[in-house]
């Protein structure tokens, strides 16, 4: 089913959207969240998660690009999992009551922080733009889905160590992009 | 930098890069089933594969013919016309700049009309197609010339009537005291195949290229961001105006401050795009030559075997000459390398002489 009939039928609150998206990009979410969690059940629970997110999210939002907004919630959902996972602090009791702590703190921090990744995914995309497709897709695939090596060449039809040696390039252009505009890397 | 920090940044890209790697997929695996569908389309029957073969080995005799026939036509004419093979081939044949508008045509040089091919495949909607687009030029010539010294003044006195100027200039000699030199030049972009016409006129010009490349996409994007930002940094001047505490006063002074910046940084960035895109980027190799290598016609067969048998004996002239500078320049090496290796044989024919000696001693 196209997109926007999906979109379409989530702001009619139609359940019928949820099984389409299922069909359309589950197999996408899970393997995000699996490439991130290596964990199958954590993953088809991300999955879950992704669904009800964009469930609760459009309406209001109306995104331009379904495939790109999904991935968007698996990968998040999937990283704040994988935190969660491997936050060995939580052993410590201090420490989680310290976290409570935070939660209620509005800090100057965040909003920094925040402009300050901000400013860096522009100066991704100002990269990114620098590369022809392959080299993109190749990036995004490793870097955002966190695909393996394999994954990718048999994506882009190239042979596992060209992979290899292209993302290294990748990251070393990288590197002397961040380096010139003053990141230390 | 912190994995995480990179991570969180890459959450907010834009979604076109991620739709493009998630629909990446779907393109490479139709192109896939288009090869197996072709492959499987070009296993053809036996019978038909000999008639290919037979049909190959045809052409090739036919074409070995043509080209045995052409070469006798050519000998047997004495060199009195033009060799056809010859005359399209451009390594020395001196490239000519026509006349021709800008507007009509980007570029005036032979390549050039493939280049136009490559980008649009369509010669003639181009100017109305690419008005609006931001496009840098840049072009590059290697020139030879006899009269190096005016040859470079009559450069310098044209990129200034052209109101361009030099970004790069760098005269140096080789060790035959022939000198070269490497030019980065501005030249407005609008009179890129004026200059060009008038420089392939003052010496020959042994090899020239040019490209476009289209950065309207990134233009008009950061365009857009500059407007947003703008649009920001007014909000935000509002708000600061009705701020009531002061850690409202605070944040939103350290917001603006950061909108400032942004914007200037996108400023900064378009103005660096117009700069680029108004003058177009020339680089020029001049070299000086004791022989030009441009000939007005092109040459008959006679007169190339003769230029190639005078090339080689001239090219053997030089490797002479310079073998002996080298050797003259050398002198001390060559005497201390002498000197080892004679101590060296001596040292070894000693040592044959002792054991020989020892040998019939003990006979």
């Amino acid at each position: 089913m196209d997109d926007k009939k999906i979109i379409d039928l989530l702001f009619e609150r139609s359940e019928k959207a949820i099984q389409e998206l299922s069909e359309k990009y589950g197999k996408l979410c899970h393997t995000i969240a699996q490439n991130i969690l290596n964990n199958n059940s954590d993953a088809e629970e991300c999955v879950n998660d992704t669904y009800l997110g964009v469930w609760n999210s459009i309406p209001p939002n109306h995104p331009e690009s379904l495939v790109s907004y999904v991935c968007k919630i698996a990968r998040n959902i999937a990283c704040k999992r994988y935190n969660y996972n491997t936050a060995s602090k939580r052993n410590s009791i201090y420490d989680v009551a310290l976290e409570e702590l935070e939660e209620t703190l509005t800090s100057m921090k965040d909003v920094e922080s925040e402009i300050e990744s901000n400013q860096l995914t522009e100066t991704i995309e100002q990269f990114l733009n620098t590369l022809d497709q392959k080299d993109r897709v190749i990036f995004m695939r490793r870097y955002y889905f966190s695909d393996s090596y394999a994954g990718i060449s048999e994506l882009t039809g190239l042979t596992e160590k060209n992979v290899s040696v292209r993302l290294t390039r990748l990251r070393n252009k990288l590197k002397g992009y961040l380096t010139e505009r003053d990141y230390i890397v | 930098m912190k994995t995480e920090q990179f991570s969180n940044a890459l959450n907010n890209i834009n979604d076109k890069y991620v739709e493009e790697a998630a629909t990446y997929q779907t393109k490479a695996s139709t192109d896939t089933i288009v090869f197996e569908n072709e492959k499987e389309s070009k296993k053809a029957p036996k019978g038909l594969r000999v008639w290919r073969a037979i049909a190959i080995a045809a052409c090739a005799v036919l074409v070995a013919g043509i080209g045995l026939v052409a070469i006798t036509a050519s000998l047997s004419m004495g060199g009195a016309k033009k060799d056809a093979a010859y005359e399209y081939s451009n390594e020395y044949a001196p490239v000519t700049y026509e006349d021709t508008d800008a507007e009509e045509s980007y570029f005036a040089a032979g390549g050039a009309a493939n280049y136009k091919e490559d980008i649009s495949g369509d010669i003639e909607g181009i100017p109305e197609a690419i008005a609006n687009n931001k496009i840098i030029y840049s072009a590059y010539l290697s020139l030879e010339t006899k009269e190096f010294e005016k040859v470079s003044s009559d450069l310098e006195l044209l990129v200034n009537s052209m109101g361009g100027y030099f970004e790069w200039a760098e005269i140096n000699s080789n060790s035959s005291d022939y000198r070269y030199g490497s030019y980065t030049i501005r030249i407005p972009a609008k009179r890129l195949n004026e200059f060009l016409e008038h420089a392939g006129s003052l010496c020959t010009v042994k090899n020239s290229h040019k490209s476009a490349e289209d950065v309207s996409e990134y233009y008009y994007d950061t365009e857009s961001r500059l407007e947003t930002a703008k649009t920001k940094l007014k909000r935000l001047q509002e708000l600061l105006a009705q701020a009531a505490t002061m850690e409202d006063i605070i944040e939103l002074e350290r917001e603006i401050s950061d909108t400032e910046l942004l914007i200037d940084s996108y400023t900064g960035t378009l103005k660096q795009y117009d700069s680029l895109v108004d003058s177009a980027t020339i680089s020029i190799d001049l070299r000086e030559v004791y022989r030009d290598s441009s000939v007005n016609q092109p040459l008959t067969f006679g007169q190339r075997i003769s230029n190639s048998f005078k090339d080689g004996l001239e090219g053997f002239g030089w490797f002479v000459e310079n073998l002996l500078v080298w050797l003259a320049s050398s002198w001390i090496w060559l005497l201390i390398i002498a000197a080892i290796v004679v101590v060296v044989v001596l040292i070894i024919k000693k040592n044959v002489s002792k054991k020989k000696n020892k040998k019939n001693i003990q006979q």
